[in-house]
C-alpha cells in the first residue's frame, strides 16, 4: 500500500509488539536457567592434554566428543560465560578454539540424539566410544532443562539487503591495527522456514531448518522451536524444562552468566 | 458525492447552493456555465424538461447538452410529489436512460446533485414526503437547523449589516473551476479505493459491528420493534438499540466523504496532520444521519426528529468503543497483512503481544485477552473473518 492513497497521517503508536512472545519466553528462559545452573556444578574447565595425536595438545580428549563426518571436535560443556556473541569469539580465538555454526551443531544435535537410542556411537577426541547413559545424558541436556540444559552461542549472523538474505558464518579475528573485528564467509541464505514456529529436524547445509512442524507442540528428539532470521541479528540455541529453541534472532550484545558456548576445535584428521 | 440541504424556511439552503452553483460551476449551462438549476414543482418531467427536446425536423425528441453538465441542482425537492421525484433517481446515479441507452452524466465520471428540501414533518403546506431511497443517492444530508450547520450570531449580524446596504440577495461572483474541481475529485476518489489499515478497519466496525444483535445475531427486519423486552436492553440504553448497519451505498459514500474530508484539511494546510479514525467517524455522522439507520421511536422520543444531534451521540459513543479495541484491531489487520495470524493477545505491562505465541508453559502466566467476539453491543466477530481474509490475499501475493 502507498503512503500516497492512504488516509490520515498514520502516526499510531501500537501497544503491541509483535516480539512480545518471544522476549518474556525468553526472560523466562534466561531465569530457569539461572535458577537451574545455581543447582548444576559448575563446568569442568579443560586442563591440557598432551596424550592427543590429531587434536590440539590442550584440548582434553575425554571432554571433547568428535562431530562425526567432521574434522571437529566440541566440547561436552558450555564455557565462556559472560560474553556477548562478538567476545565469545574473540576469546575462543585467543584460545584457538572457535565457536560452532548452526551447519556443525544441528547435525551434531541430531547425532547426539541417535546416539542416545544406541542407533550410533559417538567418539571422544581421545577417540572413546561415548558409553550410551554419557549420551543419553548429553542428549537429555541439549533437549530438556536436564542438569541445567544449556544456552549457547552459534557462528551465524543475518542480514537482509533489497530482499536478499545472506548469512555470514566462520567468523575470525582479523586484526586491524589495535583493533579486532570479525570476518566470516557470507552467502546468500538458502531455503528455510521464515516464519516463528516448531520444526523438524531436517536442516539445509546451512543449519537452518527446512520444515514445519505439523503438530505444532514441542516433542523432544522430534521438532524444536524455532525463532527465524532478524536483520542483524545471530544465532543461538536454548533448551530448558519445556522445550528447545534454535533462534536466529539473538542480539549480539546478549550476555548472561548462563549464556556460553560449546567450543569447537579443529582436528589434524578426520576421525 | 450528491448533497441535499434541509431546513426550515429563511435558513438559506437555496442560497448556499445558489452560491456553489455560481461561484464554482459559473451558473446555468444556457450561459456558458456548466450548471442546470431545476425548481421542483408538482408537475415537473426532468426527462422532456431538461434532457431531451423536440427535433421538430426528424419529429422525435433528441438529447439536449444538459446532459453533460457538472452540477445539477434540485431546489425545493419535495414540492414534487413523491413518484414525480423518481425522476431524480438517475441524476443521483449519474446515469439517464434514453432510448434503452444509459447515458452517463456529467464529465469525466464528475457529477454533483444538490437537492434542497424542507424537512417534510409536515408543517408546510404542498410538501411531499421524499423517499427513502432517493435519500439514499444523496449521501450527505445537512441540516441547516442544527447548532452545527445553521448560521452562528457573527454570521448574522454580517448578513444583516450587509442587507441594510442591499436589500437583494448578494449573488456570488460568477466563476469556473470545475476542472479544479474534477482533478480533485479524481485524487479523491483514488484515496477512497485504499483508505489504508485505520480507515478500512472503522468501516468494517461500521459495517459489520452496526449489524450485530446479542438476541438475533443480525439485526435484520426485526430491528428495533425486538429491542424493547431485548434483555441485552434491560436499561434501555443499549447502543446496539440505536443504530443499524448501513448500507454499501452509503459505506462507500462514508469512505469517500472522509478522503474529501482528509483533501480538503490537506488543501488548506499542507502540513495538517489528520486522523483517519476522526475522519471516518466525523463521515459517518454527516452522511449517515438521514440514511434510515437510526432507532425511529427514540428519534421522535428522545430527540424529537433531530437526526444530526441523535447520530453525534451515536457516533461519539460508537468511536469511544471503536477506541478501547483500536490496539487489538489495527495490531490484527497489521499483521494478517504481513502473513501472521494474531487474535489472541496477552498483556504485559501495558504492552500487547500474541499470546498463541506463547510457549504452552507461559501459556497460564499471561491472562488471554479475546476481544474479536459477538457477545457485546456492537459486534467484534468480523475482525476473525477479516484476518482470514487478508491471510488469504496475502497468501495469493
Amino acid at each position: 500500500m502507498s503512503n500516497v492513497t492512504i488516509l490520515g497521517n498514520p502516526k499510531r503508536r501500537s501497544r503491541f509488539d509483535p516480539d512480545l512472545a518471544r522476549k518474556v519466553t525468553e526472560e523466562y528462559e534466561i531465569e530457569e536457567r539461572k535458577n537451574l545452573l545455581k543447582k548444576k556444578k559448575a563446568p569442568e574447565i579443560n586442563p591440557p592434554s598432551p596424550q592427543q595425536s590429531d587434536v590440539r595438545a590442550d584440548i582434553k580428549g575425554e571432554v571433547y566428543i568428535r562431530v562425526p563426518n567432521s574434522k571437529v571436535v566440541i566440547s561436552r560443556n558450555e564455557s565462556y560465560q559472560g560474553l556477548t556473541w562478538e567476545n565469545t569469539h574473540y576469546a575462543l580465538a585467543d584460545n584457538g578454539l572457535f565457536m560452532p555454526t548452526p551447519s556443525l551443531f544441528m547435525p551434531y544435535l541430531i547425532q547426539v540424539r541417535d546416539a542416545s537410542q544406541g542407533k550410533i556411537t559417538l567418539y571422544t577426541a581421545d577417540n572413546k566410544p561415548v558409553p550410551r547413559d554419557e549420551a543419553e545424558d548429553l542428549w537429555k541436556s541439549l533437549s530438556s532443562g536436564h542438569k541445567g540444559g544449556c544456552w549457547t552461542w552459534l557462528d551465524a549472523k543475518f542480514s537482509e539487503n533489497k530482499n536478499v538474505w545472506k548469512i555470514t558464518y566462520n567468523h575470525k579475528t582479523v586484526q586491524k591495527g589495535k583493533d579486532n573485528s570479525l570476518e566470516g564467509i557470507t552467502e546468500t541464505l538458502e531455503d528455510c522456514i521464515r516464519e516463528d514456529c516448531f520444526v523438524d529436524l531436517e536442516f539445509n547445509k546451512q543449519g537452518l531448518p527446512t520444515r514445519r512442524s505439523q503438530d505444532q507442540t514441542y516433542t523432544q528428539g522430534e521438532n524444536i522451536y524455532y525463532w527465524h532470521p532478524i536483520e542483524g541479528r545471530v544465532a543461538g540455541f536454548v533448551a530448558y524444562s519445556s522445550r528447545a529453541n534454535l533462534g536466529c534472532d539473538r542480539l549480539l550484545s546478549d550476555s548472561s552468566s548462563a549464556l556460553g558456548v560449546f567450543a569447537c576445535a579443529e582436528c589434524t584428521s578426520k576421525s | 458525492m450528491q448533497h441535499s440541504m434541509v431546513g426550515d424556511r429563511g435558513t438559506g439552503k437555496t442560497q448556499l447552493v445558489r452560491d456553489i452553483y455560481n461561484f464554482y460551476f459559473r451558473g446555468n449551462k444556457a450561459e456558458e456555465g456548466e450548471g442546470i438549476f431545476i425548481r421542483a414543482h408538482p408537475e415537473i418531467d426532468v426527462y422532456n424538461e431538461i434532457f431531451t427536446e423536440l427535433d421538430i425536423e426528424r419529429a422525435k425528441r433528441k438529447l439536449t447538452g444538459n446532459i453533460d453538465a457538472l452540477i445539477y441542482v434540485v431546489d425545493e425537492l419535495n414540492r414534487a410529489p413523491t413518484v414525480a421525484q423518481n425522476q431524480f433517481f438517475g441524476i443521483g446515479d449519474g446515469i439517464m436512460d434514453y432510448q434503452g441507452r444509459s447515458i452517463l452524466l456529467g464529465r469525466e465520471g464528475y457529477r454533483l446533485l444538490m437537492a434542497t428540501a424542507n424537512l417534510g414533518n409536515g408543517t408546510f403546506q404542498g410538501t411531499f414526503e421524499t423517499d427513502e431511497a432517493l435519500h439514499n443517492r444523496l449521501h450527505v444530508t445537512l441540516d441547516l437547523d442544527y447548532e452545527m450547520f445553521k448560521p452562528t450570531i457573527e454570521d448574522k449580524l454580517r448578513i444583516r449589516h450587509r442587507q441594510s446596504v442591499n436589500p437583494n440577495v448578494k449573488e456570488a461572483k460568477m466563476r469556473d473551476i470545475s476542472d479544479k474541481i474534477i482533478a480533485a475529485s479524481k485524487e479523491i476518489s483514488e484515496k477512497a479505493l485504499d483508505p489504508g489499515i485505520e480507515a478500512s478497519a472503522v468501516a468494517s466496525y461500521i459495517e459489520f459491528g452496526l449489524d450485530n444483535c446479542m438476541k438475533n445475531q443480525r439485526k435484520g427486519r426485526v430491528w428495533p420493534l425486538d429491542c424493547q423486552g431485548c434483555p441485552h436492553n434491560a436499561d434501555a440504553n443499549a447502543i446496539c438499540s440505536y443504530i443499524r448497519s448501513p448500507v454499501e451505498r452509503t459505506m462507500q459514500a462514508m469512505i469517500k466523504y472522509a478522503a474529501a474530508l482528509d483533501f480538503l484539511a490537506k488543501l488548506k494546510n499542507p502540513d495538517q496532520d489528520t486522523d483517519a479514525v476522526e475522519l471516518m467517524f466525523k463521515s459517518f455522522e454527516l452522511t449517515g444521519a438521514y440514511q434510515s439507520l437510526l432507532n425511529p421511536m427514540l428519534l421522535r422520543q428522545d430527540y424529537i426528529d433531530q437526526n444530526p444531534k441523535f447520530i453525534a451521540a451515536v457516533v461519539e459513543k460508537l468511536k469511544e468503543d471503536f477506541r478501547s479495541n483500536e490496539d487489538f484491531i489495527l495490531s490484527s489487520v497489521e499483521q494478517a497483512k504481513n502473513g501472521n495470524r494474531v487474535v489472541t493477545f496477552f498483556d504485559n505491562n501495558g504492552v500487547l503481544g500474541d499470546h498463541d505465541r506463547l510457549p504452552t508453559n507461559l501459556r497460564s502466566k499471561y491472562s488471554k485477552i479475546e476481544p474479536y467476539n459477538d457477545n457485546r453491543q456492537i459486534g467484534l466477530g468480523w475482525v476473525n473473518n477479516y484476518v482470514n481474509f487478508l491471510m488469504e490475499m496475502n497468501k495469493g501475493k
